[in-house]
């Protein structure tokens, strides 16, 4: 720092000194409990990488190794969105991300929608990472009644719901460490695994039997919805420091981390476990470290880090399912009481509130039926497109009204790759599927009466009488 | 958006009170009313051209990727659960 601050308070009295001081250290405060870049990537990496990637070989293989050509394209699309998301943070550097850019663009029902679209997904989204974290968890405990798995599965979100009650520090600190941790493993196969691939264990390009343009599309959308998460910083840009700088290079950095980490490791799986195997694996990463290895080791392994990447996840977007309607509920968009923060600095009533709902819905899946559960999945598989797709064409907005001050090959850069991003949005809506966009549809139209109820609290079109006593002369 | 009931009454009491002080000032601004009504600039049609591209892609998309995936109209793709990575 070049001058002190004594040097730079000459003429101020004492008590506008006192003031000065006092709002420096709140600032300083503020900044010391926000994100830095680290703890920003691995909010997003850690809310990309749940619990399905273990999987994602094994579901592949069925396609062939058009599969990884499929999660190629769809990477692409992803860093597309990275970009455009950079992009909104920087113009609109505001909590909630896809609320505020809908909102800005489009105005106050658009924006509505959005925060409700995610809220949606946020914690019916977590129901389907803690049922899976605990079949990893019974990989070594072996608990199988109903009763034992639903305690497993309250563990699994409440240890994280409390990691978040306890401030944003606590928040970064736990997405460092489990990003760090999931993450050894699964880039481990991907790089070292590289050295056993043996060609003909890759099999067929081709592998259904049809052409391989049907092949390309339909394992596409199998993955496409695997960067889930990708808007991550923007929701919580409240939190991020110097967040209209790093909320754009933390998005494209950790899109491109997993990237790297997806295709890495599904080459190495392909080319490590014999194709024929690979299809009916239930642990393909575990069955590559076996077959590099030997042994059997690989599903304990894969197991430990599956528990630590799914309750890494949960913690993250345990904080979105909060950040998002806290953002909302500030601007007279969502019940008040979710704006309502802890002497920590944390939205509890979001935290608490969608974790009880989430709660609620593994319980569904225990003591319901499977069934029941699978369609409430569904929901959060279509709300989860609402946001990318109207933040996208909320970028376009922006680009074709001249409201950025971009021209020439500049302005045909930024059009190329937010078109792309709402070309991907819009297939991820289409790879959701039929009974995902039906039941997704519904839940969205739910959010209306909350709507009607929220903006008519806040008293603008004032009581019924005012509009039977307009000024002298006018019409009301 | 339109007006709330109680923004339209204030915009009321002030247009009234701005024709009872100043009546020229009045009839000025609602000369406005009457010529261009923004000094904004307009998206032009070369700007608004990628957006009707973009529209028919997004229309080809939407007819396009049930016939490529061979499962026609009614037999779109299961969805993937749990739907994160």
């Amino acid at each position: 720092m070049g001058d002190s601050f004594d040097d730079r308070s000459k003429g101020w009295t004492a008590s506008e000194e006192e003031v000065i001081r006092d709002e420096t250290a709140e600032v300083i405060a503020s900044e010391h409990h926000k994100l830095g870049l680290p703890a920003a990537i691995s909010l997003i990496v850690g809310n990309i990488v749940g619990t399905g990637v273990f999987l994602l070989p094994a579901s592949l293989a069925a396609y062939g190794t058009v599969g990884i050509l499929a999660m190629a394209l769809v990477s692409i699309g992803a860093i597309a969105l990275a970009v455009v998301f950079g992009r909104l943070g920087r113009r609109v550097p505001a909590g909630g991300g896809p609320y505020a850019y809908a909102k800005d663009a489009f105005g106050e029902f658009p924006g509505f929608w959005n925060a409700w679209s995610f809220w949606l997904t946020a914690w019916i989204g977590n129901a389907a990472i803690a049922v899976v974290w605990v079949n990893y968890v019974n990989y070594f405990l072996h608990w199988d009644s109903a009763g034992a798995q639903m305690a497993l599965a309250l563990v699994a979100l409440w240890i994280p719901a409390l990691v978040n009650l306890s401030g944003v520090r606590n928040i970064g600190a736990f997405a460092i460490v489990t990003t760090v941790l999931k993450f050894i493993p699964l880039i481990f196969v991907g790089v070292v695994g590289l050295f056993f691939v043996r060609g003909g264990d890759f099999g067929p390009f081709n592998a259904t039997g049809g052409n391989w343009i049907g092949a390309l599309s339909t394992a596409g959308a199998l993955t496409l919805f695997i960067y889930s998460g990708v808007e991550s910083v923007t929701i919580a840009a409240e939190r991020i420091k110097d967040p209209a700088r790093n909320i754009g290079r933390a998005s494209v950095y950790g899109v491109l981390i997993c990237a790297a980490m997806y295709m890495l490791s599904t080459v190495a799986v392909f080319g490590t476990v014999p194709h024929r195997a690979l299809t009916a694996s239930s642990a393909p990463f575990a069955d590559s470290i076996n077959n590099m290895f030997g042994g059997s080791v690989g599903g304990g392994i894969m197991a430990a880090c599956a528990i630590v990447s799914g309750i890494g996840a949960i913690n993250g977007w345990t904080m979105l399912v909060a950040e998002m309607p806290m953002a909302a509920a500030r601007d007279g968009l969502f019940p008040g009481v979710f704006a309502r923060e802890s002497r920590r600095g944390v939205p509890w009533v979001g935290i608490v509130s969608g974790t009880a709902l989430t709660s609620l819905v593994t319980l569904y899946n225990y003591f319901g039926t499977t069934n029941g559960f699978n369609k409430i999945l569904l929901i959060a598989t279509f709300t989860t497109v609402i946001p990318y797709f109207f933040s996208a064409c909320a970028q376009l907005f922006w680009l074709v009204t001249g409201a950025r001050a971009v021209s020439g090959a500049r302005l045909g850069r930024d059009l190329a790759v937010t078109s792309v991003a709402i070309l991907f949005a819009f297939w991820m809506t289409y790879g959701a599927g039929m009974e995902a966009i039906f039941i997704g549809f519904l839940m969205l139209l739910v959010g209306i009466p909350i709507y009607i109820w929220t903006k008519a609290k806040r008293g603008e079109y004032g009581p019924g009488h005012e509009a039977l006593t307009p000024p002298s002369g006018r019409a009301p | 958006m339109g007006l709330s009931t109680r923004e339209k009454r204030a915009l009321g009491e002030i247009a009234d009170r701005l024709h009872a002080e100043d009546p020229a000032l009045a009839h000025s601004l609602m000369s406005f009313a009457t010529g261009v009504i923004t000094s904004e600039i307009l998206p032009s049609r070369r700007r608004l051209l990628p957006v009707a591209l973009l529209g028919v892609a997004m229309a080809v998309m939407a007819v396009a990727l049930p016939v490529i995936a061979g499962t026609g109209h009614g037999a779109a793709p299961a969805a993937p659960t749990p739907p994160r990575g």
